[in-house]
């Protein structure tokens, strides 16, 4: 019986989990407390958000996501997961588990492997074997299907774990630790993966040490240490710096450079802080070198490149974005959208619950930076791409991502129009960017 | 790449071609069909054989010296439909048979004699019997072939069935038949084992959790080598037996041990399987943690334990199933040896492969009037008893109810025992 349908049933933020005064304490043979690794924490995950659990080792993360999965009883608090008790088998029906190690059947191979945890959720058989394909193709695993997967890599392994997770197309993934273990290719198309996901609607609870993936993925996050809550919010409020401005420009000469800061000191009475040449990031290299091999078709017995989410999995979130399972013909249609936009102004990627905010090209900006009378053409045109809103997982070019951040509003600041740089962070306004995306990279 | 592994592939990528797995099927069906109509055809020829001989034998009269009593008498043989059925070697038999009368008063015996050298030594006493089983193992066995080759045996069986050509042909060719037959049954009996396992598992396929981790635990003994480590003992020993048992002591010894020590082996490999394997996959799966992401999944933690179980009970099943039919096997073959003289094949027959029903012993009680003389008497034959009455030391009803106590207790005693050679 549930404890309190309130909580899913959209009365109090549609809560997918809702913990208060959340305590764990561990307790030795005489019932002695020996550790107390949760200590009355109080946070609740809505529907459709990624969130983020965040700490040092022994903060009390791994414990809070065993209390949530049933794994371990709670000492004290209220903890309700879709509106009933972890401990309810029917809840684990809805959600989706990859541990921070992966802990596969060694004598199992991958079909063998989802097909098992296929069974345990009562899958019929030709569903799990339509899921057991797209999962593996998706991961990257179809060349290995029929290998034991004791014999895997940690990072194969890990790719195989994430597939196991999704096996259900669960309402609430969590993910321990998603990123631990895969090469850099592997863990971009985990956190691409993760932002598909979840702007397919998928309520998602993530926990890592690389405080770079849960920057780049997680819509709201909280961190613990020594079992409480140290600090909570969405990525803006925690991460945003409202006293700088990066703008990112092709190479300047010393006299632009100089024009621009005379330009900054009459308008603003500021000037630049630092000027730095961008270099390209390892990843960045890392990807280029590896894309090249595997286009020269250079052989590998290891993980393939992941393909697509898996179409199971695409459904139900779809419907938030507007639009419910694509057919073949729809997801033509996409992709032929993408291509168009993306040669006419470059879109950003979709966050669940991010909110839209006018992004221009890289042309535009540069015109409007030169000559303030186009500022409002560009704001004009930047305006009109975000008209056409396109889904799309965050593997979109790198560079689209990156004009995408570029905000009017510090143009029209800049050149002293209507704007202010205090208002980037004002809602409508800089709320278009990805959270946790200012970083664009090269700086003028 | 070594050798092994080339053909290991090659072999893998031929079990995988349907066109292999087909023409393997058609072959080995066609050769069964034949075998079994062949077989059927014989054993039905024995059968007619059977229902004529007990009225031609009541017939026979030594003493009018009918052409019948006479051949069987002269040659030890009859004619059946013309085909003359006996040996020259019974023909000091079939003279005490007629002994008396003139006539063969114990003609179920006598056709018995006669049949059991009608019958090929190869051909089971059950089909010899009811020839319809021959047809019915036939079809088992085209049954077994189509799945072996549904399931991806098929290779497996066509390389078993090399090796045990390879081991049986010289040895019977060579007069080790026995021999032959116990070495080749290794592979077979193996390859039984592995096809078990098999159906377990098209069984145990059902999108249940219990059933999933029973699966789960068919595998993991299967290819951790657990479960086939076990099988093998048993599988080696139960067709090596016959060779270490005594062909000369008497044939119901030789049937009664190889029972008894292949009913041991069978039953130990059974318990050493449970115990290993149900201690290692409970806590090897907890140790390395892969329960943390099962009892995430909507598996209660009694499915969890009932699925183990299950997966136990289903080994131990297809172990128990392949040791019967070894064993079943094996036994026929023993039972064929020769026995010692007609007692001990009786004895075989009426004694040791019988199925037994329990019952508990009826006693009886001593008679009122026999108790009551015989404690008298027991008095009188007791100075002991008289004295002790005379003397007031117990009253006589104490001494009379001690004496029938102890004569009550003595003649039950008698109907539980079992004295040497009863």
């Amino acid at each position: 019986m549930a404890i309190s349908d309130r909580h899913s049933d959209g009365q109090n933020g549609d809560r997918i989990v809702d913990a208060a005064g959340l305590t764990k304490t561990f307790s030795d043979f005489w019932m002695r407390a020996t550790a107390r690794a949760v200590d009355g924490i109080d946070f609740h995950i809505d529907r459709h958000e990624i969130f983020g659990l965040l700490g040092p080792n022994g903060s009390g993360k791994s414990t809070t996501i065993k209390m949530i999965l049933g794994l371990l009883h709670r000492t004290r608090g209220r903890l309700v997961v879709f509106g009933r008790d972890p401990s309810d088998v029917d809840v684990k029906r809805r959600i989706g588990y990859l541990p921070e190690e992966t802990y596969l059947y060694r004598f199992l191979n991958p079909t063998e492997t989802l097909d098992y945890y296929g069974k345990l959720f009562g899958l019929d058989r030709r569903t799990r074997r339509r899921r057991t394909e797209e999962l593996l193709d998706m991961v990257g695993l179809t060349q290995v299907a029929h290998r034991p997967s004791g014999e895997f890599s940690k990072g194969m392994a890990r790719r195989l774990g994430l597939a196991q997770a999704l096996v259900n197309d669960p309402e609430l993934l969590i993910l321990d630790e998603p990123t631990s273990g895969l090469d850099p290719i592997g863990t971009k198309q985990v956190k691409d993966l993760i932002l598909g996901l979840g702007s397919r609607g998928k309520t998602i609870l993530l926990t890592s040490h690389l405080l770079a993936d849960v920057e780049d993925v997680c819509s709201r996050m909280v961190i613990l240490y020594g079992g409480k809550i140290r600090a909570q919010g969405t990525s803006t409020e925690l991460l945003s710096d409202s006293t700088h401005t990066l703008i990112r420009v092709p190479k300047l000469t010393a006299a632009s450079i100089k024009a621009v800061d005379e330009t900054l000191h009459r308008v603003q009475g500021v000037g630049i802080d630092s000027v730095q040449a961008p270099r390209q990031t390892l990843e960045e290299l890392f990807l280029d070198i590896v894309e090249k091999a595997r286009a020269e078709q250079v052989a590998t017995s290891g993980a393939q490149s992941g393909g697509r989410i898996a179409s199971f999995l695409q459904g139900e979130g779809a419907g938030q974005q507007g639009s419910a399972r694509a057919t073949e013909a729809e997801a033509a249609a996409l992709v032929q959208d993408l291509v168009s936009a993306k040669a006419e102004a470059p879109v950003a990627t979709p966050v669940a619950k991010a909110p839209e905010a006018p992004k221009g090209a890289d042309s535009a900006m540069l015109d409007a930076l030169v000559d303030p009378s186009k500022a409002a053409a560009a704001a004009t045109k930047a305006a009109a791409a975000t008209t056409k809103p396109v889904a799309q997982p965050r593997s979109a070019a790198p560079e689209v991502r990156k004009a995408a951040e570029l905000d009017q509003g510090v143009i029209d600041s800049l050149l002293g129009g209507s704007g202010n740089a205090e208002d980037k962070n004002a809602p409508g306004k800089s709320g278009g960017k990805t959270p946790g995306r200012e970083n664009s990279g090269g700086q003028a | 790449m070594s050798l092994a592994s080339a053909i290991q592939n090659k072999a893998s990528d031929l079990g995988r071609s349907s066109a292999f797995r087909i023409a393997v099927a058609a072959v080995f069906s066609l050769v069964i069909a034949v075998g079994s109509i062949l077989v059927y055809r014989e054993a039905a020829r024995l059968d007619r054989i059977a229902d004529a001989l007990p009225q031609l034998l009541r017939n026979a009269d030594f003493k009018a010296k009918d052409a019948v009593a006479t051949q069987l008498v002269e040659k030890g043989t009859i004619d059946v439909d013309g085909v003359p059925v006996g040996s020259e070697a019974l023909r000091s038999a079939m003279e005490r048979m007629f002994e008396g009368t003139g006539k063969i008063e114990r003609v179920a015996e006598a056709a018995s004699i006669l049949l059991g050298t009608a019958r090929p030594q190869w051909m089971p006493a059950s089909i010899a019997q009811e020839p319809i089983v021959a047809l019915a193992a036939g079809g088992f066995a085209l049954c077994v072939v189509g799945f072996a080759c549904y399931s991806g045996l098929a290779v497996p069986l066509v390389v078993v069935t090399a090796v045990c050509a390879l081991l049986w042909t010289p040895l019977a060719f060579g007069g080790r038949l026995s021999l032959g037959t116990s070495l080749a049954a290794i592979p077979f009996f193996m390859f039984v084992f592995t096809l078990v396992v098999r159906l377990l598992l098209v069984v145990l396929d059902r999108a249940s959790p219990m059933f999933a981790v029973a699966a789960g635990v068919v595998r993991e003994a299967i290819r951790l080598r657990i479960a086939i480590a076990f099988a093998a003992i048993a599988i080696f020993v139960i067709p090596l037996l016959p060779q270490w048992i005594d062909p000369t002591s008497p044939l119901r010894y030789q049937v009664q041990t190889y029972l008894a020590r292949s009913l041991d082996t069978m039953y130990l490999v059974c318990a050493f399987l449970t115990v290993f394997l149900g201690c290692a996959t409970v806590a090897f799966e907890i140790r390395d943690r892969q329960a943390w992401t099962t009892l995430t999944k909507p598996v209660s933690r009694l499915s969890w334990l009932a699925g183990k179980w299950l997966g136990l009970v289903a080994l131990n099943a297809a172990i128990l199933l392949t040791c019967t039919v070894a064993m079943y096997a094996f036994l026929v073959q023993i039972r064929s040896r020769p026995a010692e003289d007609l007692l001990d094949a009786l004895a075989v027959e009426d004694e040791v492969l019988v199925a037994r029903i329990g019952g508990l012993p009826a006693y009886t009680m001593l008679p009122p009037a026999e108790l009551q003389s015989a404690v008298e008497e027991a008095i009188k034959a007791d100075p002991n008893a008289q004295a002790d009455i005379r003397e007031g030391t117990r009253t006589e009803i104490d001494v009379k109810k001690t004496l029938a106590r102890a004569i009550a207790e003595e003649y039950l005693k008698q109907q539980r025992s079992v004295g040497p050679n009863q």
